[in-house]
């Protein structure tokens, strides 16, 4: 196997370290160095030529081949197994509506993956407690591959090129997993069916996000007052007309599918909830000041249209919440994608099943 | 335990032929000068209060266009348009790293339908724009720096910005 990249020859592996340290080549924590041997061996993984290009940038004028995302994913510490994934995820993050460029260098998102279907259980993806924290070396190392990717090959050098005022800790990793159970018992249909990518496939959703807001309601038992807070939690964002990530946490998600409720009833129940007055927003000084009185009582609303609101299901079942994630500044400039995985994609993503003796 | 350990560099280390900007003309008088807005708050007020600068130095204007998206590159069509139309073009105001990239790109674009393209971005965007041209491979694009921030400014802060900005223009026009 021919691989292209610069060679660097170092003593040891603390030399490695301070080799990604001295060209801010990584998030600040120690890499998994990627020797020529780890490398081949994702490239083996991925089931496709080193050289191909598999997204371009046009605003930098840069292209992202195969062999580049796993020299990232050997440095962030990925399976190799998650290869198709990250290169699903790519695949999405290149594609045109999503405005890589600016979502990387300006406003404070991170792109927050929600991987969904089969490839979940395959790759032991995190879908319950803690679901947006640490601990799960899926979610973990494949979150961080994209940071490392964004930074080496998309310019987002925080500080340099990444100009964000504050940034968010979702920009060390952002990767969620759909449940696998929960969102189908009722018979609602996983996130990228709503999004044109067939049922039964497993799909990486990309979404320039913020950092999530919990929306908490443990008193409720019917879905009203449980969608009002959601919907509340969604009112501090930029009204600049972007989508919105909604987490339904599993007793949310149980109370509301027993009262019948599809998600696209759902949907419509948010955008009618998620809204404010010019005036209202005028007074917390969130619009330029070129609104009349007469415009006072006119509503925005956080996003254009209820099919924005992109529903999914996940985090632990102890307690009553769900977390929205806002959008990026630019709003409609970035939007959401899926992208599926092909059945070949799909089935490379499989962690072998520990021997045990 | 130190039997060396070669590493595969993470970058697009991509080697690049380079060039050079084109030479900006003696003297805008006479020319016809084309106005790239980028669409960032204030740069179309700006880019006026240049414009009425430039002409009493006698350059002509010749052509309008805002990019109907901030964070992205012009589209070929327009800049086919402007450079038909335009003996050189002004273009900006770069005051974000997501926009200033793009603005740069867009004029070293203009450059290669060979138009003198003066590139206006903010002192907290010099480095930003410098990234932008080595990338496109035009490292030395001159760049037209005028006081971040702009969003914000009153007209008369915005016009002490466009003289400075007529100053640099001015004096580089023997390059």
């Amino acid at each position: 196997m021919t691989l292209a990249s610069t060679r660097h020859a170092v003593a040891d592996a603390d030399a490695a370290q301070d080799l990604f340290i001295r060209n801010g080549w990584g998030d600040g924590l120690p890499v998994v160095p990627p020797t020529p041997e780890r490398v081949e061996r994702f490239v083996e993984a991925s089931g496709i030529p080193a050289d191909r290009v598999i997204g371009r940038l046009p605003e930098q004028g840069a292209a992202l081949t195969l062999e580049k995302i796993a020299v990232n994913a050997v440095a962030a510490g990925c399976r190799e197994e998650s290869m198709s994934v990250l290169v699903a995820t790519v695949r999405a993050l290149t594609r045109e509506p999503f405005n890589l460029h600016s979502t990387t260098v300006s406003g404070a998102t991170a792109p927050l993956l929600i991987i969904s279907g089969p490839v979940v259980d395959q790759l032991n993806v995190n879908t319950s407690f803690s679901l947006f924290g640490p601990g799960h070396h899926a979610n973990a190392t494949i979150g961080r591959a994209v940071r490392l990717i964004l930074q080496n090959l998309c310019g987002g050098v925080p500080g340099v090129l990444d100009k964000s005022t504050f940034g968010h800790p979702g920009k060390y990793a952002y990767c969620i997993g759909e449940s696998t159970t929960f969102p189908h018992a009722a018979g609602w249909p996983p996130l990228h069916a709503d999004r044109g990518v067939p049922a039964d496939q497993s799909a990486v959703t990309v979404f320039a996000g913020e950092a999530p807001v919990n929306a908490r309601n443990d008193w409720a038992s019917e879905p009203g007052p449980i969608l009002a807070t959601i919907a509340d939690a969604m009112l501090p964002c930029h009204y600049t007309g972007g989508s919105f990530v909604v987490v339904i946490g599993p007793r949310h998600a149980e109370i509301i599918q027993r009262a019948g409720m599809t998600k696209a009833d759902v949907r419509e129940e948010l955008f009618r909830l998620a809204r404010r007055s010019v005036g209202a927003l005028r007074r917390a000084g969130r619009l330029p000041d070129t609104a009349t009185p007469e415009d006072e009582g006119e509503e925005r609303t956080v996003v254009r249209r209820p099919e924005d609101i992109l529903i999914t299901v996940a985090g632990g079942d102890a307690y009553g919440y769900s977390a929205v994630v806002p959008y990026w500044v630019g709003g409609h400039e970035s939007a959401p994608v899926t992208e599926g995985l092909s059945p070949q994609e799909a089935e490379r993503c499989q962690i072998p099943r520990r021997e045990t003796s | 335990m130190t039997e060396g350990l070669v590493v595969l560099d993470p970058t697009a280390d991509v080697p690049r032929e380079t060039s050079g900007a084109l030479p900006r003309p003696a003297t805008l008088a006479g020319l016809a000068v084309g106005y790239l807005d980028n669409g960032k708050p204030n740069s179309d007020r700006f880019l006026t209060l240049l414009s009425a600068r430039l002409r009493e130095d006698g350059a002509l204007d010749a052509a309008w266009a805002r990019k109907p998206s901030i964070g992205r590159v012009a589209s070929d069509e327009m800049l086919d348009d402007l450079a038909a139309q335009c003996d050189v073009v002004v273009t900006g105001v770069g005051d974000c790293a997501g926009c200033c990239s793009c603005t740069v790109r867009d004029a070293i674009a203009l450059e290669r339908r060979g138009v003198p393209t003066y590139v206006v971005c903010t002192t907290e965007m010099v480095t930003t724009a410098k990234i932008a041209a080595r990338a496109a491979g035009v490292p030395e694009l001159p760049l037209t720096v005028i006081d971040h921030p702009l969003g914000s400014l009153t007209d008369d802060l915005l016009a002490v910005r466009a003289d400075v900005a007529l100053g640099q223009i001015r004096g580089r026009a023997d390059r």
